[in-house]
């Protein structure tokens, strides 16, 4: 059954080359410019090595002190002092990091001893926890260790593509590199890992106990056993906002979240609760509209469309009625038929939406022109099942409308060809 | 002719509907686009007041010594800084400045009182050497302060806002023109320093950052005291010669470093504002939501062309028959190409009406909750005026695309046959 239908769409298409070529392209366009989206967050969301705990981890990257009495208030990046003094002290987390803002602070002058090729980059300034949380893949030699952390030791870690322009080829390990004229050992080679990881991506990886005076603002990742203590974790981090206020009279902190993967990606900006969880909302609220434009539009392009194609065959439907086709099967073939034009559409619009993300990386993924996109967020199945599910959605606002009418036709009618 | 066509589009009424629907959505949208874009745009690339093209800025560092106390001579430092950069054959010039470098990243902004009003006003104070006017292009009208010269260290440069206005646009206050401003005090209770400014030189508007609301500035001499050839607070510019613009970074590290080791400081890297101009865009996100209205654009306007484009081109398959007849009865290829492209304007006539009465009627809130960015009317000083550009520009780049749209099925249709069309019946 389903077969004949199959070759009675694909007879129709050929039939009509034209509208097939318009209906197609439609469709495609509105898959690429939602699975454009769709992998855009998924590259964000993943758990992809290096960032392999995306699930279970929070962030805090933003802090608000404010003085009831003295009116004053700061806001910005996590401070030091909460970091150390609140936040490591939270017992729910398995591992609690801070490290600075990469990009934020600025580069530093790096060059190897001896030499007087100065070059500028910036540098991750970690802790112990960070390597624990984060999973690299180790070339040669390994990270700091808790002690050696606490020590504040001059070791670093080079990416391999970092350490091949400083070094030139030579063997690495063991040689000392300056960084802001601060000698270095280089005690590990990590494999390149791509700006696309907000978190873990760079070229250089340093220890912020060997600053001269340590790192003042950067951010907090919690990583979580289980996904499960999120709420946990979140109401010991609001106890450790009011143990703040008792330390420090007539002050108020707030943490911006602790919040999770999805929504650290939206990037909101808050300064209490309450306006975070506005935002959030108007977020949501700003995705759900611009799915919506995108789908409708193309539906109701395609819909004029169908209900074109079916006034012509209005006859066929009578024929088909007459000889006893239910109401649901005619339903069917007709969004079955469609299905074909938009599965094909949905195709090609997936294939368009992956040169949509490799070509505005820089803006879509905020990652510099020619640096790689993982391959695995792109492959992955809740691409393919987004894909599959937008297809069918489109299918049933596109089609569905004609395929009712038709259903719904007298067998008179159709076959006296009167479709008032 | 009108209502002939507004019976033709009656008679297809059920297919028309989707056309007038998908239209007024599309319409809504691109006028908000539109709304957006156009007095942003209108910012981007108008005159800024200052020249970008070949200019750098030089970023020096200091060492960490051991002996933190030993006293340094800043100025004289930055003097010979300055004398040898100058005697680069690249250079064209080479200022000193604080706070004042376009996309700087800082940003000081104070309250003055202007001649002897008492009303405060904010305004973004930039200090500068006398060169900077040089290497920003900037056009004073008026003079200009010698920066070394103790004596004028209170006379002014100040530029407008909004045309000739001097202020902050998006303060309640109502603008004064500039050429009144004579004067402007800093004189604040809370503060023991107070100064009286001469205004000597007046300039344009300086427009950075593009994507906030204006505000005058306050240019006054750099202090003496306040160089530093460190550049947290302060900055270096320079301009380069055109002909020299290309491979300067490099030349100019390789060449100057062992030279710029002055002192504790050294010279830690060399950026062109045009970059940092462009990292300022993508870091504040104006952007990113000019891409997004871009993409959006885009989207409808593809879709709307394919609409039209397989509509009409059904219609015209359906009325074979009636336009032959209409051909045999001696209608020529140009009028029946003329009606079609009427009706489809028609059409877009009725959806821009409804489109307009809803676009009018949707309050910044609505948008707002909706996430969809906005400028704010009041901060921006935009008047009604604007609503008619929406309309205009909106319009006119619907009808635009509609005409193209229709172009091929109107042909298909004018080439009809009568004696084919005709023997179809």
């Amino acid at each position: 059954m389903y077969k004949i239908y199959l070759k009675q769409a694909i007879q129709m298409l050929k039939q009509n080359k034209f509208i097939s070529i318009i209906s197609i392209l439609g469709t495609a366009l509105a898959i690429m410019m939602i699975m454009t989206l769709i992998v855009a967050d998924e590259v964000k969301i993943l758990n992809m090595a290096p960032e392999i705990n995306r699930d279970r981890t929070l962030y805090i990257d933003y802090q608000v002190k404010r003085d009831t009495v003295e009116g004053w208030w700061h806001s910005g990046y996590l401070t030091h002092d909460i970091a150390k003094d609140y936040l490591s002290k939270l017992k729910t987390p398995a591992y609690t990091s801070f490290m600075n803002v990469y990009g934020f602070d600025d580069e530093e002058v790096i060059n190897v001893e001896g030499e007087s090729d100065y070059r500028r980059y910036c540098t991750r300034k970690v802790d112990a926890a960070f390597w624990k949380i984060f999973s690299f893949d180790f070339l040669e030699g390994n990270a700091f260790s808790e002690e050696e952390f606490k020590s504040g030791i001059h070791n670093a870690v080079l990416s391999e593509s970092m350490a091949k322009t400083l070094f030139k080829g030579e063997k690495v390990l063991g040689k000392t590199v300056q960084i802001a004229f601060r000698n270095y050992k280089v005690t590990g080679i990590v494999k390149d890992v791509s700006p696309v990881f907000k978190y873990a991506g760079g070229d250089m990886w340093i220890p912020y106990t060997s600053l001269k005076d340590g790192l003042h603002v950067g951010f907090v990742v919690l990583m979580a056993k289980d996904k499960e203590d999120f709420p946990r974790i979140i109401a010991e981090v609001r106890e450790m906002e009011r143990k703040f206020g008792i330390d420090h009279h007539h002050q108020i902190l707030y943490l911006k979240g602790p919040e999770n993967q999805k929504i650290n990606i939206m990037e909101i900006r808050a300064n209490n609760e309450q306006e975070s969880i506005e935002a959030i909302k108007i977020k949501k609220r700003r995705a759900i509209f611009i799915f919506l434009i995108l789908l409708i539009i193309p539906a109701l392009n395609l819909s004029g469309f169908s209900l074109s194609r079916i006034k012509k065959r209005v006859a066929e439907i009578g024929v088909r009625k007459a000889f006893g086709a239910k109401k649901y099967v005619i339903l069917i073939q007709v969004l079955y038929e469609n299905m074909i034009t938009s599965f094909i559409g949905g195709i090609i619009g997936l294939i368009l939406s992956y040169v949509t993300v490799m070509w505005l990386r820089s803006w879509l993924l905020k990652i510099p022109e020619g640096s790689d996109i993982p391959l695995s967020a792109m492959l992955s199945p809740t691409v393919f099942a987004a894909v599959f599910f937008v297809c069918l959605l489109l299918n049933l606002l596109s089609a569905g409308f004609s395929a009712f009418r038709a259903s719904r036709m007298t067998i008179v009618n159709s076959l006296t060809q009167n479709d008032r | 002719m009108i209502r002939h066509i507004f019976k033709i589009i009656w008679n297809e009424r059920k297919i028309n509907a989707w056309l007038v629907v998908e239209y007024v959505i599309i319409f809504c949208v691109l006028w908000f686009c539109c709304d957006y874009l156009y007095p942003m745009l209108r910012n981007y690339y108008g005159p800024q007041g200052f020249d970008i093209d070949h200019v750098y800025r030089i970023n020096m560092e200091k060492k960490a010594s051991e002996n933190e106390s030993e006293e340094l001579d800043n100025y004289a430092l930055a003097m010979t800084f300055m004398e040898r950069v100058k005697r680069y054959p690249d250079i064209e010039n080479v200022a000193l400045a604080r706070a004042a470098v376009p996309y700087g990243g800082n940003t000081w902004i104070n309250g003055y009182k202007i001649n002897s009003d008492s009303v405060v006003i904010s305004l973004r104070e930039r200090f500068v050497s006398t060169e900077f006017f040089d290497v920003m292009k900037i056009k004073v009208d008026g003079q200009i302060f010698d920066w070394t010269d103790n004596t004028v260290k209170d006379d002014v440069i100040i530029s407008a806002v909004s045309g000739d206005k001097f202020g902050r646009s998006n303060s309640d206050m109502t603008l004064v023109p500039i050429s009144e401003v004579h004067t402007l005090r800093y004189d604040h209770e809370w503060d023991a320093r107070k100064s009286i400014h001469k205004v000597i030189g007046r300039t344009v508007e300086i427009k950075d950052p593009y994507f906030q609301p204006g505000s005058s500035s306050i240019i006054i001499p750099l202090k003496r005291e306040d160089v530093n050839l460190e550049t947290r607070e302060n900055q270096i510019i320079v301009r380069v010669k055109p002909e020299a613009d290309k491979d300067f970074v490099e030349r100019f590290s390789r060449d100057m470093r062992e030279q710029l080791f002055i002192g504790p400081y050294y010279l830690s890297s060399i950026v062109s504002v045009k970059d940092q101009k462009a990292q300022d865009d993508s870091h504040w996100g104006a952007k990113d939501q000019i891409n997004s209205a871009y993409a959006i654009t885009l989207f409808l306007v593809v879709n709307i062309f394919l609409g039209i484009l397989g509509s009409f081109w059904f219609r015209t398959q359906n009325r074979r028959s009636e336009l032959g007849l209409r051909i045999a009865l001696g209608s020529s290829k140009k009028k029946v190409r003329r009606m079609i492209v009427f009706e489809t304007i028609l059409l877009l006539v009725m959806a821009s009406i409804i489109g307009t009465i809803i676009c009018l009627n949707l309050g910044e809130e609505t948008l707002q909750s909706l996430g969809v960015p906005t400028m704010s009317k009041k901060a921006w000083r935009i008047g009604k005026e604007q609503n008619f550009i929406n309309f205009a520009i909106t319009f006119a780049f619907l009808a635009v695309v509609s005409i193209i749209a229709v172009w091929y099925p109107a042909k298909q249709a004018s080439d009809i046959q009568p004696a084919e069309a005709l023997h179809d019946e």
